[in-house]
């Protein structure tokens, strides 16, 4: 009994720690959002005021309803985002079957060229992948930032590592069902790898949702431009409100928030089991 | 020579069959503008004129590079950052992640605190930590000063701490991704052993170091390797709060290679200084091939 | 709890399904040009497409043409507008709008092979490098066929700077004349004076300590400048411009830097004291974390009464206006001419941004009637609505004041009285624009490296100087 005692006081008071430390770590995203509902000229009051006084609307107001079309700037981002994450969870997935489950010729060979090229910098590709999209003409159209999204290296090898997993029995006795492999693929495999595809969508997405170089390069039109491009354009046209600005930031966070609650169970698991972390 | 079936024919189709579409693009846009990126770092062009006017330089490039020393300085910041921040983020998440694993109430609550600098983006939360670097009234060294701190640092705006206020951000973004492998890695501990431990009168502390700590190898070897490889290419928070400044005291290798491609109209010097960091990655990537393979057989 | 953020999270990903099939029908649109969808959605940029398509077909004979910039769309109407309307039949002009000026940007457009009839650049440095390769048509023959001289219309100094090696390759939009900016009633309520024209270093050095006042958070400067860093203009050298003249950092034939002329250590000093010393100019620190180095910033900074004076562009006073930020009841800000060296005239720096036509355009007697028009023609729709002055020299008084009262009228909070009168007065231009190729990265370069580290105080001003002296020496050196 006083040992159970003990641990729960234990549980309670590093509790208490982590959730401090927890608020220290999200105090930039505290001040981000409290300066979002801030008049202007309050935002740099010192000591800090974490609860606006002067509570306003008026920063999302600016957001939503300005001449810069910041929904315009949210639809082409999830449109992207969606488009290259479920492209990319589809050949991916394909890839990393074939890798895993079926004995092909040439295989090994292919395999080593992806794991070599993993840790290629993606600011290498920038200018070579310029030249190429102008030579595709799909330079300044979405596709320059879907398409590349599409076929990564790093969603194959992990998604191989989890179906290596997978035991092969599993699919030697629907093979002696009859089955093919892409029923097996798609009965067996992907059924038993959700928690993986969820941990690469997240991934993929706050990759693809935070990424500012590629837009920059491969994307002239504003009307196309995402969301990181998108806060350039409107700190440039309203930059001297700070208001504004963070609420075009808290804007651009949320959504990202929302796929990571609804994943963030299986993406654990995800990791525990896709080999991510040997 | 076995005799090839029907059976082998038709697994090798299926086999290509599945991994085509992704080869393809894979090829198109990832190993081609690889190839590309080679190409130029021997050249001399400027993109806004037309391919005729390339010039090959031959090694010109690489030892105009290799002269110029704040590249050099950039090449030293980037390790020096890679060598302070990876073990902090990963001794600190370690402690978070046992922690959170079992010993608190709330742990998807906790851990989605956690998570969350990891998932933002850096532009956004950058300009938030400027603001709290502020040396004369920012939050942090108002904090610091009442606590009788006379002289706090002078953070983003001193060659001593520049590189070091970028470590902290580095280590704040970090901490989630660490812990949720971690945390994955700690599934992977067997309950008996802590059993064992408990009955034969070890404290917490022993547990960690003799229980959880070799348990968490493999996973430890992929964290270190995984960081470091990205804090090679960590560039955001120096672009748009310190400019590689004061003087050259933050510049890092990406910041600089973008500095000349973006800035200078440098695409061949740009490109050959992204051959150095590939190699630097690489030597951490085939390190980590290495040992996995090892594992494997 | 749990529930709640299972809901909460279910309601964000459908939102965000919602936004996600808005934006595939966008592309619908997008790549079918002129489909009508009819949704309240459809942005402007989209319907002035549809519009643009449709005239091309109606419009028959005109021929399309493209100038590209990086002012925001719905500024450029007036100008596109007035185009088309005295070309009617002949051509037809869309604007494009550019993500920014920077370097990059511009590039990647220009070597996008999309049809480019005109471009516009901010920098002098990038027009230099893009006119060496090939990129743009030199203008001379089009000045001739005019019966024109470049001096004759864009004025001598200017031809100077823009001489690339017996041709043109730009011509200036806009002139860009720095001023200093001031808070009256900061003013006021100190007890000061207004300055006025023909001040000098000494007293602006005074009044900026005179209206320094407050601790930490409160502080309110006496004036705020981008000494070295940020991306915008810098004023280090500011008194060593105003000696010197232009092409400040090179000797008289370009083979060699002068950071070792007294003028540059008496320009350095007297910032450094400023800001160091005197501690009455906003410190590089909170210069860089609040973003003054953004104009509308800047001026934001100014009238809420953050300094007292911003040293800007004559443009600053476009971000007098309510869609960058609230402006305070009463405000009231006045605009007077740089400080002298000697009480004497006024020097002042400007700097330009030009348009250009590319080599790869296709019908550049066409390229050229768009240049002609935008930059001298109908500067007051293009340089005029940004509150910038025309790349050429005003002919007359009434010329001048007419153009004048486009950039400071129905700017609320400003002194347009004092404006219209200060901006009449005589001064002498001295060019920041740097067209010349050999050492120009490495010279910024070292003015970065060194310059912020002496703003940190973390280098004397004669290391700084002589660092600058050696680097930048080298640097021309290693371009020849």
């Amino acid at each position: 009994m006083g040992y159970q005692k003990k641990r729960l006081v234990t549980k309670i008071v590093l509790t208490v720690i982590m959730a401090v430390i927890s608020i220290i770590m999200l105090l930039p995203f505290a001040w981000m959002l409290s300066a979002s509902f801030k008049p202007d000229n309050q935002i740099f009051n010192f000591p800090i005021e974490w609860i606006p006084r002067n509570f306003t609307w008026a920063n999302y107001d600016r957001v939503w309803n300005s001449d810069v079309p910041f929904s315009r700037f949210f639809a082409n981002s999830m449109k992207v985002t969606l488009l290259s994450v479920t492209g990319e969870v589809l050949t991916s997935a394909l890839a990393a079957y074939a890798f895993a489950k079926i004995k092909f010729r040439g295989r090994e060979v292919i395999f080593l060229i992806y794991l070599s090229t993993l840790a290629f910098p993606a600011q290498m590709m920038l200018i070579p992948r310029y030249v190429l999209f102008k030579a595709f003409g799909i330079y300044n159209t979405h596709l320059a930032l879907i398409l590349p999204g599409m076929f990564t290296a790093f969603g194959t090898f992990m998604l191989r590592q989890f179906f290596l997993s997978i035991p092969d029995e599993l699919c030697e006795s629907a093979k002696m069902d009859g089955a093919g492999h892409f029923t097996i693929f798609s009965r067996i495999v992907v059924p038993l790898a959700i928690p993986a595809f969820s941990a690469l969508i997240i991934f993929q997405f706050v990759g693809s949702w935070n990424d500012y170089e590629a837009p920059l390069v491969y994307i002239r039109s504003k009307e196309l431009a995402t969301i990181p491009l998108g806060l350039n354009f409107f700190r440039d046209e309203n930059s001297a409100s700070y208001g504004a600005i963070m609420a075009a930031s808290v804007c651009s966070l949320l959504p990202i928030f929302a796929v990571f609650l609804a994943f963030q169970k299986q993406f654990v698991a995800g990791i525990a089991t896709s080999g991510l972390k040997e | 020579m076995s005799k090839i079936t029907k059976r082998d024919i038709k697994e090798n189709l299926t086999g290509w069959a599945f991994i085509g579409l992704n080869l393809l693009g894979y090829l198109l846009f990832k190993l081609l503008p690889l190839f590309l990126a080679g190409v130029l770092s021997f050249t001399k062009w400027n993109i806004a004129a037309s391919l005729d006017t390339l010039q090959f330089v031959g090694f010109g490039n690489f030892s105009r590079i290799f002269h110029d020393p704040v590249f050099w300085e950039s090449f030293w910041n980037t390790i020096l950052y890679a060598i302070v921040m990876v073990p902090i983020a990963i001794g600190l998440s370690l402690v978070l992640a046992v922690i959170l694993d079992t010993h608190v109430f709330g742990k998807g609550l906790l851990r989605l605190a956690f998570y969350l600098p990891n998932i933002s983006s850096m532009v956004a939360v950058s300009v938030v930590w400027m603001i709290l670097f502020i040396p004369s009234y920012g939050p942090i060294n108002s904090i610091l000063m009442s606590l009788g701190i006379d002289n706090p640092p002078k953070w983003l705006n001193a060659t001593s701490t520049s590189l070091l206020s970028i470590i902290i951000i580095g280590v704040w973004q970090r901490l989630g991704y660490n812990i949720i492998i971690i945390l994955a890695g700690l599934q992977g501990v067997s309950k008996s052993l802590y059993e064992a431990a408990e009955i034969d009168g070890a404290n917490g502390i022993q547990k960690f170091f003799y229980i959880t700590i070799p348990s968490l190898s493999n996973t430890m070897f992929f964290l270190t390797m995984i960081s470091f490889i990205s804090s090679f290419q960590m560039f955001t928070p120096v672009q748009v709060m310190t400019k590689g400044g004061p003087g050259t005291s933050s510049s890092v290798l990406v910041y600089y290679i973008y500095k000349a491609a973006f800035q200078n109209n440098d695409i061949g010097g740009a490109s050959a200084m992204a051959w150095v960091l590939f190699l630097l990655v690489f030597v951490f990537s085939a390190a980590r091939m290495i040992v996995s393979r090892k594992k494997e057989s | 709890m749990k529930k709640v953020q299972k809901t909460l999270a279910v309601l964000l990903v459908s939102a965000m399904g919602v936004a996600s099939l808005y934006g595939c029908g966008g592309q619908a649109a997008d790549s079918q040009g002129s489909s009508s969808s009819g949704q309240e959605e459809a942005t402007t940029t989209q319907a002035e497409e549809a519009a643009g398509t449709e005239e091309q077909a109606s419009s028959g004979g005109a021929q399309q043409l493209n100038f590209y910039a990086w002012t925001s769309p719905e500024n450029m109407v007036p100008l596109v507008d007035a185009f088309n309307k005295d070309y009617e039949g002949t051509y037809e002009l869309t604007y494009q709008k550019l993500a920014d000026a920077a370097t990059m940007t511009i590039n990647t457009a220009l070597g996008s092979g999309e049809s480019i009839d005109v471009m516009t650049q901010a920098s002098a440095m990038d027009l230099r490098v893009r006119a060496d390769d090939g990129v743009y048509m030199g203008l001379k023959q089009f000045f001739d066929k005019e019966g024109w001289t470049y001096e004759d219309v864009m004025g001598s100094a200017m031809e100077e700077t823009m001489n690339i090696e017996g041709d043109y390759y730009a011509i200036p939009y806009c002139n860009n004349i720095n001023m200093v900016w001031f808070n009256k009633k900061m003013f006021d309520e100190a007890g000061l004076e207004y300055p006025q024209a023909g001040w000098t270093w000494d007293d602006f050095r005074e009044t900026a300590i005179a209206l320094t006042h407050g601790e930490g958070g409160d502080k309110v400067y006496g004036a705020m400048m981008d000494y070295a860093d940020g991306d915008g203009d810098n004023y280090w050298d500011l008194i060593a411009r105003q000696k010197l003249g232009a092409f400040t950092y090179y000797n008289d034939d370009f083979t060699a830097t002068r950071f070792d002329a007294p003028e540059f250590k008496e320009s350095l000093e007297y910032f450094y004291n400023l800001a160091m010393v005197d501690k009455c100019v906003v410190p590089v620190d909170e210069y860089m974390a609040l973003q003054y180095y953004r104009d509308p910033t800047g001026m934001a900074g100014l009238y809420n009464g953050k300094y007292a004076m911003w040293i800007a562009p004559v443009y600053g006073c476009l971000y007098l206006n309510e869609s960058y930020g609230e402006i305070p009841e009463g405000t009231d800000i006045g605009v007077v001419d740089m400080p002298t060296v000697d009480g004497g005239a006024t020097i002042t720096t400007c700097y330009t941004s030009t348009a250009s036509i590319p080599t790869s355009c296709k019908n550049p007697d066409a390229a050229w009637e768009v240049l002609k028009y935008v930059c001298i023609d109908r500067a007051d729709l293009f340089a005029g609505p940004k509150a910038m002055h025309p790349g050429y020299e005003f002919q007359s008084d009434e010329e001048r004041d007419a153009f004048n009262h486009i950039i400071f009228d129905g700017k609320p909070g400003l002194d347009v009285d004092m404006a219209m009168e200060v901006m009449a007065m005589d001064r002498t231009l001295v060019s920041k624009d740097n067209t010349v190729r050999q050492g120009q990265v490495g010279i910024n370069e070292a003015i970065k490296n060194n310059l912020t580290l002496v703003f940190s105080g973390e280098m004397s001003v004669d290391e700084a100087l002589a660092n600058l002296k050696e680097q930048g020496d080298a640097a021309i050196k290693a371009d020849q």
